[in-house]
């Protein structure tokens, strides 16, 4: 299993996730090389179909990234976010694709650290889900 | 006329020219940049210097109302403000600007070799050169005293750009004010023999050290011995080289402000590269009292960077080894100890040209040679008309060199509002390429950002992969892609290849999307045919223990970016209305100056004020500062705000509600019992700060400890008879856990009030218990002349702070002194803490009202701390004053005027550009279930007359929520259609299913 990895797609909100992602860069914080970010312009934007579609093209862990709650750029887009978040999970359980493969993150765009935290944690949770059964169908 | 091309000439030139003026740029060197375009990383971000100044030196040589022209001299300026003649001498390239390519061949064919002063003559260059790699324009010159007119370089330029008979000419330039930013210079270190600069090897002043950290440096971003090549293990830095040294001839006696911060920056980056080298820097007072800075200084320390406060007193080196001991004192005792290099952190003082320049602009110097200015207008220098900006009026920080550069341009558009507009250009764009039939052929362009990406990501592995990609029509590699060169080759290359839709794999689109868009425009495309892959910031900078998985990513990236860009359509931006009036939250010195500038440039203010009278914290400050009493000043200004017919106040007035956009804000102001509805274009927020309060040192148990805003009121009302001794403590509620900044002005004020103390009655025994006395700048000489008037300053350490107790006779205080390792036992008539300042009441509130972010100690975050310390993330909103961070008087009023300028960048304009990545509804699919009208955050979509949702492109701010919601899929975001998303990522897992299509 160690030779596993994984690939993990992370839609990140321009005005926070995205911007979390280049402080931790500029303050060389390292982490997981396995993320893969997509830039949304708000966490409000990912619709149910993307995530879907994105487990079908063999992501082995998705996850969605956000304002902090009650902070969003676009007031309450990262709260639509998570409840979309949580209607998918429960489709993935339906599917039988554990439904910890997807998750909703919130973080400040000042919080590079956060970043990182979030990439290692996400990253050590799917490889220790290993492959997922979509992947390579 | 602006006069100096570094960061504050460009932001005064760009601020004006945003603003509606045709502005000349003069530059006495052969590029942009100045002296930041040496600094290899800027704290606390540690961002590549160069990366944020490329852009800027594009964008201002790119903007149409700037005409920029290099190697030139501002040398007579006749007439008076808004009607000068300026005598213009430009001195000739010997290099033919229109035609040169900036191919490099006449350098590499050039025999002479001389010492490179740019690199701190750390390398030799060619006698025809390019100042730096990324220079702007990107054109060579010729040092014609070092020339020995072989003709070599003549023969091999192929575009016949050199000229050996090039002339100087003389221009008179007809104008209506000047901006004079010609910044600093570096103290030469040399000066001071005792530290070896210029005879051990391995001394080298900051600068040269810049050089050697930077990849286009001389050493190519590796830190060696000059001696012998090694690399260095133990490092240190001596402080103070130059500067807050009173004897003639060694140096200046102000405070350089800049030298700790830069230090401490360079041994962080030292860390980075090699974690193992120890670190020592020598210093006398850490002198961190910028917004962050604190907390910078701690994460070094964090790093095992040792921070030694003693004064350096000699450099010896070891003859064999090259190595360098020094001497210092420590908790009594001399120690030495041996260094394999040392780094000198040399001051700044005025540049050279200073006499000159301020001769042949009619203007006064100060004591020190910078340009004196007013300390209630920091960029009014003695002659009407004629303003000063940057390290030339003295010494400060990138972003207070910005702030003064916008602020120059607000005082210079306040002078010039009638001609607004009269003289500036429209930018021409080619026409578009209707694309929409033809097939895409991708362009992928991938940067190296030196070494930056390139030291890690295999970026020619990346090329290779990006050509075999579907819809790919071909890759190519750049060393820096937002170089000049870089740009120009792209729009050549969009045109060889046919290219219609484009991806450069480099930074951050945060950063530099606007300038690839830019390029794209101008070669005739859409300039949403753009994506960008962030391959540095979110990769090899993230990733550098792992080049092949960073190489994958970066790989994925591309291909990731190549597949949505396949899916983009071109979108068109619409012209909109601008409201053109402004909002200014607060009515303190900061509200005050910003209302009075905007008002002056002709447009009208509103200004609101939550207490029942305008002034803030000015009302409660008595002693003068620079001559100029805080009281007065507020009042005068007051007073030009209320008979002012462009600005309308509110005070009592609480901002409730704000909607809208850029150009078209809609308020609600809460004025007592009535709202009020205020349409406007802009926001300028000034609400201020506050004093603190405080919990230690007794505060609130004797009456006899009082803040230092007490204080202020004691001094005035002159019964200190009783008074004989007097004990300040420094830093009563700042720099502590919780509240681990600066609060910034309370050095300064408790030199103040110490000396007005000694004015009253010279008997009177003054103790200030200090951390670090932070009176950087020119207030170093009210503190030299406060220890020459006998008040004691003694150090205490934070792990031991003073211990009180209240007395019949006084308040005992204990303290030790690590200097000499005894207590120190005070009895105290009077006790001043130096109370911290902290956010304004409701600050937070008012930020999430206009979605600015606040940090950790709830000041408000701009959105760059070093380019563009006024702006905030929300278009069409800006800061200035102690929201920002605790400031003094002057340094508000510099922000509140660059607010005005950034604001009036805005306001200047009669409609804006709207549209784009909006939301858009295919009518045929909605069934008007009403999803996306209960769900907009910002209430945008209504159903229309044709029983289906509407969603009015001006309005909509494009996060996407409805589109994310809709349940049939009959809105889409534009440029983040789910086909597009899809697309992208499909591109990283299945290129055979792509390619198969």
């Amino acid at each position: 299993m160690s030779d596993f990895k994984p690939k993990i797609v992370a839609f990140c909100c321009y005005y926070c996730a995205y911007a979390a992602a280049d402080v931790a860069g500029s303050l060389r914080v390292q982490y997981a090389p396995e993320v893969r970010l997509v830039e949304i312009p708000c966490s409000g934007r990912i619709d149910p179909v993307v995530i879907l579609k994105t487990f079908e093209e063999g992501a082995d862990g998705v996850y969605v990234a956000g304002c902090l709650e009650g902070d969003c750029h676009f007031l309450k887009g990262n709260i639509r976010a998570r409840q979309r978040v949580n209607y998918v999970q429960k489709i993935l359980g339906e599917l039988g694709i554990d439904p910890e493969r997807l998750a909703m993150y919130n973080l400040s765009g000042a919080q590079g650290g956060r970043f990182a935290q979030i990439a290692n944690e996400f990253t050590e949770k799917i490889k220790k889900l290993g492959p997922s059964p979509l992947r390579g169908r | 006329m602006v006069v100096g091309g570094g960061i504050a000439g460009m932001q005064a030139a760009s601020d004006l020219a945003e603003s509606g003026f045709f502005v000349y740029l003069i530059t006495s060197d052969d590029s942009l940049g100045g002296r930041m375009a040496r600094l290899d990383k800027t704290f606390p971000t540690n961002e590549c210097s160069m990366c944020l100044l490329g852009p800027r030196m594009t964008g201002s040589l790119n903007e149409s109302n700037i005409n920029l022209l290099t190697r030139a001299k501002l040398t007579q300026l006749e007439g008076e403000a808004g009607n000068f003649t300026a005598v213009v001498e430009r001195q000739p390239r010997y290099v033919d600007e229109a035609r040169c390519t900036g191919c490099g061949l006449c350098a590499d064919t050039c025999p002479i070799e001389v010492k490179d002063e740019f690199n701190g003559e750390l390398s030799k260059r060619k006698a025809v050169y390019k100042q730096f790699p990324q220079a702007v324009p990107n054109k060579y010159a010729i040092d014609i005293e070092n020339c020995i007119r072989c003709m070599k370089c003549t023969r091999v330029c192929s575009a016949g750009a050199i000229d050996h008979q090039q002339q100087s000419e003389i221009l008179n330039i007809n104008i209506g004010a000047v901006i004079l930013a010609p910044g600093f210079e570096s103290f030469n270190a040399q000066q001071l023999g005792e530290y070896g600069l210029g005879y051990y090897s391995n001394v080298v002043s900051n600068i040269q050290f810049e050089r050697m950290l930077s990849s286009t440096g001389p050493t190519g971003g590796h830190i060696y011995r000059p001696s012998d090549g090694a690399v260095p293990k133990q490092v240190a830095f001596i402080q103070c080289v130059g500067s807050r040294d009173c004897r003639k001839g060694y140096g200046n006696e102000y405070c350089s402000a800049v030298c700790c911060m830069a230090s401490v920056k360079e041994a962080i980056i030292i860390k980075e590269h090699k974690p193992e080298t120890e670190i020592v820097i020598f210093y006398l007072d850490m002198r961190a009292f910028g917004k962050n800075f604190d907390r910078y200084v701690n994460r070094a320390v964090g790093q095992g960077i040792k921070l030694q406060r003693s004064l350096i007193s000699s450099v010896k080196e070891d003859p064999i080894t090259g190595n360098l001991s020094l001497s210092y004192c420590d908790k009594g005792q001399v120690l030495t100890e041996e260094f394999d290099m040392v780094v000198l952190g040399a001051g700044v003082q005025p540049p050279k040209s200073a006499g000159e320049l301020a001769k042949a602009a009619g203007i006064e110097l100060n004591q020190f040679g910078f340009a004196k200015t007013s300390y209630s207008n920091p960029v009014e220098t003695t002659r009407a008309g004629v303003f000063a900006a940057g390290g030339f009026i003295g010494p400060r920080d990138i972003p207070e060199t910005v702030v003064s550069g916008s602020a120059a341009a607000a005082a210079a558009a306040e002078l010039l509002s009638a001609a607004r507009g009269v003289s500036s250009r429209e930018i021409k764009y080619p026409e578009e390429k209707i694309l929409s039939s033809e097939q895409a052929r991708v362009g992928v362009f991938v940067c190296c950002c030196g070494s930056n990406i390139a030291g890690v990501v295999d970026v020619s592995e990346v090329v290779k992969y990006a050509s075999g990609l579907p819809g790919v029509a071909g890759a190519w590699k750049f060393t820096y892609s937002c170089s000049q060169e870089s740009l120009q080759k792209l729009k050549e290359i969009i045109h060889e290849f046919h290219l219609n839709r484009i991806v450069v794999a480099a930074c951050s689109i945060r950063t530099h999307l606007p300038l690839f868009r830019n390029a794209l425009r101008e070669a005739g495309l859409n300039q949403y045919y753009l994506e960008m892959a962030n391959i540095r910031d979110q990769c090899s900078w993230v990733h550098r223990d792992y080049p092949e998985e960073a190489t994958a990513k970066a790989k994925d990236l591309v291909a990731m970016a190549v597949g949505k860009v396949r899916h983009h359509r071109p979108l068109y931006l619409k012209p909109v209305q601008v409201v053109q009036k402004a909002l200014v939250v607060g009515g303190g010195i900061a509200g005050i100056t910003a209302a009075l500038s905007l008002a002056e440039q002709d447009y009208q203010v509103y200004l609101i004020e939550r207490q029942e009278s305008l002034g803030g914290m000015l009302n409660q400050l008595y002693l003068p500062q620079d001559g100029i009493k805080p009281r007065e000043l507020i009042e005068k200004k007051i007073h030009a705000v209320k008979s002012h017919p462009n600005i309308r106040v509110y005070k009592n007035a609480e901002l409730i509600n704000v909607s809208g956009r850029i150009g078209d804000f809609q308020s609600k102001i809460k004025v007592e019992k009535t709202t009020i509805e205020l349409k406007h274009g802009v926001v300028v927020i000034a609400a201020g700060c506050r004093e603190g309060n405080i919990k230690e040192y007794m505060y609130g148990e004797d009456k006899r400890v009082i803040t230092r805003l007490e204080m202020e009121e004691f001094l005035s009302s002159g019964n200190n008879s009783l008074v004989k001794t007097v004990v300040f403590i420094q830093c009563a509620g700042s720099r502590q856990e919780g509240r681990e900044y600066c609060s910034r002005t309370c050095c300064g004020q408790t030199v103040r009030q110490a000396l007005a103390l000694k004015e009253l009655n010279e008997d009177v025994n003054i103790y200030v218990l200090y951390r670090d006395m932070r009176t950087y700048g020119f207030m170093e000489s009210e503190y030299r002349r406060a220890r020459e008037k006998g008040v004691i300053f003694v150090n205490y350490q934070p792990d031991s702070p003073p211990d009180l107790q209240g007395g019949y006779n006084g308040i005992n205080i204990k303290v030790k002194d690590p200097s000499s390792r005894s207590n120190l036992e005070l009895t105290a008539d009077l006790v001043v803490l130096a109370s911290p300042a902290v956010p304004a009441e409701g600050l937070d509130k008012l930020a999430g009202l206009l979605k600015i972010p606040v940090n950790e100690d709830g000041f408000l975050v701009e959105t760059h701390a070093k380019l563009a310390p006024l702006d905030v993330p929300t278009p069409g909103v800006f800061i200035c004053g102690s929201a920002h961070s605790p400031q003094n008087i002057n340094e508000v009023i510099a922000q509140a005027k660059g607010a005005a300028a950034r604001a009036a960048g805005v306001l200047s304009k009669s409609h804006l550009l709207a549209g784009g990545p909006v939301a858009k509804v295919n009518q045929e699919k909605c069934a008007a279930c009403v999803t996306c009208v209960r769900l907009c955050p910002y209430g945008v979509p209504y159903i229309g007359s044709k029983n289906v949702a509407e969603i009015s492109p001006v309005q909509c701010q494009g996060c996407g929520t409805c589109a994310g919601a809709c349940p049939n899929k009959a809105i889409t975001l534009e440029h983040y259609r789910s086909e597009q998303l899809i697309e992208k990522v499909r591109a990283m897992f299945n290129m055979e299913v792509a390619r198969s299509e």
